[in-house]
């Protein structure tokens, strides 16, 4: 059942809606769990035994076993399904969302404004050049992408990514959909006891859910998240206001910060860099560097990469850049990520690397003990179903 | 006319040889998710009736729309077809104009395994 958002821009879609809404995420559920089982299956059992026929070897990687998989009727259903099931996530949502559009823009308004209680800001700038890569693709097929404006302080972006996201994540990304901002913030809270950060940084926050995690986490800090897009950070803000939780919002470009030198003790993002393109993803590493106190800390959630995955593993993973209109994210997991720590500054022995189970979905005990095990990146590791694990790494920057 | 697109930029990936089967998925798909929200009504709808006591089969059989009804059903009829049938459409909208733009962007990857 999809979970009820825990804010006050919550919507009320009608009993139709409703039921559409539950229905598409749990076709949603179905093909991440049973579908995608379905295709592992037919891979083991007859594509890869015919690819090892042919070849003489086993598939050596992603591509291989794509090419391998074309054919494959298990391939063609899950990808079709998977598609429209995508295409129908926001189909399910737009239409509430835009009935209720006035009523949100103006809820919106009155929460940002509303800072007796929360003191959250939000600074936006209409001079800043949106990227190629935000206006000219609509990511995760989702119509008009994040940037685009409807209405004047237009907030449509933000409530379609937020509904949307509900019914995508089918019950896997935690109450208020911040599981991988609480799972990162908790197991460094964990692993580093003695870490008290001062001061917060979220890179492509779109609606903040995850930087709400993190002041949550370190509720002494000072929380500050940006993105490009003004309707998300609308959003956003007005989000954590109702919340109750003070996140500072900026429009601003990860690649060209407009923040101090050395002026953060954590910069983290939330599966933002695979959105990027690859001149960018250095761009802000270097910028993630320069603000980063002495000390600090970058910490990326991200998807694992390629060179640490089977050819099966890194074949599933890489759908989403063919299918799901994520140019950039295999070109990005193709990438040796301590390198791309290493190029903008950090030292080699500063990076680190992590594998966490989801700090909202299991005992506190059971959480506690998985810090600091093995990294061990399985078939579980950054990919929606059932006993997911989420995976992070990045640097610390030397004192 | 919406005010919000419901339709992505870039051409619409087809999976099977015959991109006819690409378009039933799709209205199987609408087909079904209708199909649910009918059955989720109903069986709201039975539970309310229950609730008042009245003998839902008899009612429910000799009930007959009224001028206003028919016409909201009519209209919401049209929808539900559309709805279904929009795998028909949606090519055909203006995606064609806005691929350069995607391809342009796509450009930057290697695509050369695909």
């Amino acid at each position: 059942m999809i979970q009820n958002l825990l804010h006050d821009l919550k919507l009320e879609p009608s009993r139709d809606e409703m039921a559409r809404q539950e229905f598409v995420s749990c076709l949603r559920g179905y093909i991440l769990v049973d579908m995608a089982a379905t295709m592992n299956n037919q891979f083991v059992n007859n594509v890869a035994p015919r690819f090892e026929q042919e070849h003489h070897r086993v598939p050596e990687n992603g591509p291989e076993v794509h090419r391998a998989m074309k054919d494959d009727l298990s391939f063609k259903f899950y990808s079709s399904i998977r598609c429209n099931a995508q295409e129908m996530v926001w189909r399910s949502v737009i239409p509430v969302v835009e009935r209720n559009l006035e009523e949100l823009v103006t809820g919106a308004r009155s929460l940002s404004a509303d800072t007796h209680n929360t003191r959250g800001s939000l600074n936006l700038d209409n001079r800043l050049e949106l990227p190629s890569n935000v206006t000219a693709v609509d990511v995760h097929l989702a119509p008009g992408g994040y940037h685009r404006e409807y209405t004047e302080d237009d907030v449509a972006a933000g409530a379609i990514y937020d509904n949307g996201l509900n019914i995508f994540a089918a019950n896997m990304m935690g109450a208020n959909l911040d599981d991988i901002g609480a799972s990162m913030a908790n197991y460094i809270r964990l692993m580093y006891p003695d870490f008290k950060p001062k001061k917060i940084l979220d890179c492509g926050c779109t609606i903040g859910h995850n930087a709400v995690a993190w002041a949550k986490t370190y509720p002494e800090a000072s929380t500050h998240a940006i993105d490009v897009c003004a309707p998300v950070l609308r959003y956003g803000n007005a989000r954590a206001q109702s919340q109750g939780v003070e996140v500072h919002f900026s429009q601003m470009n990860a690649t060209a910060l407009d923040f101090d030198d050395d002026s953060f003790d954590v910069v983290f993002t939330s599966m933002f860099l695979h959105e990027l393109p690859p001149n960018d993803i250095r761009f802000f590493m270097a910028e993630a560097y320069r603000v980063l106190k002495p000390g600090g800390l970058l910490l990326n959630m991200e998807l694992p990469p390629n060179d640490q995955m089977t050819a099966y593993d890194s074949f599933y993973l890489d759908w989403d850049c063919y299918y799901n209109q994520e140019p950039y994210s295999k070109c990005f997991r193709d990438q040796h990520y301590q390198t791309l720590c290493t190029t903008a500054g950090f030292a080699e022995s500063d990076c680190v690397q992590f594998v966490m189970p989801q700090y909202g979905y299991m005992p506190s005990d059971d959480f506690e003990a998985a810090i600091g095990c093995e990294n061990v990146i399985d078939d579980k590791v950054g990919r929606l179903t059932t006993g997911i694990q989420w995976f992070a790494f990045g640097a610390w920057k030397g004192a | 006319m919406s005010l919000i697109p419901m339709i992505p930029k870039g051409v619409r990936t087809k999976f099977f040889d015959d991109g006819a089967m690409d378009k039933v998925v799709t209205m199987m798909l609408e087909m079904m998710t209708e199909l649910w929200v009918v059955k989720e009504r109903v069986y709201a709808l039975e539970k309310v009736l229950d609730k008042g006591g009245m003998s839902t089969i008899s009612e429910l059989e000799d009930y007959r729309f009224s001028k206003v009804e028919t016409a909201e059903l009519e209209a919401a009829r049209r929808v539900f077809v559309k709805t279904i049938m929009r795998a028909l459409e949606t090519d055909f909208v203006d995606r064609a104009s806005v691929q350069s733009g995607v391809d342009n962007t796509t450009d930057a990857m290697s695509r050369d395994d695909g």
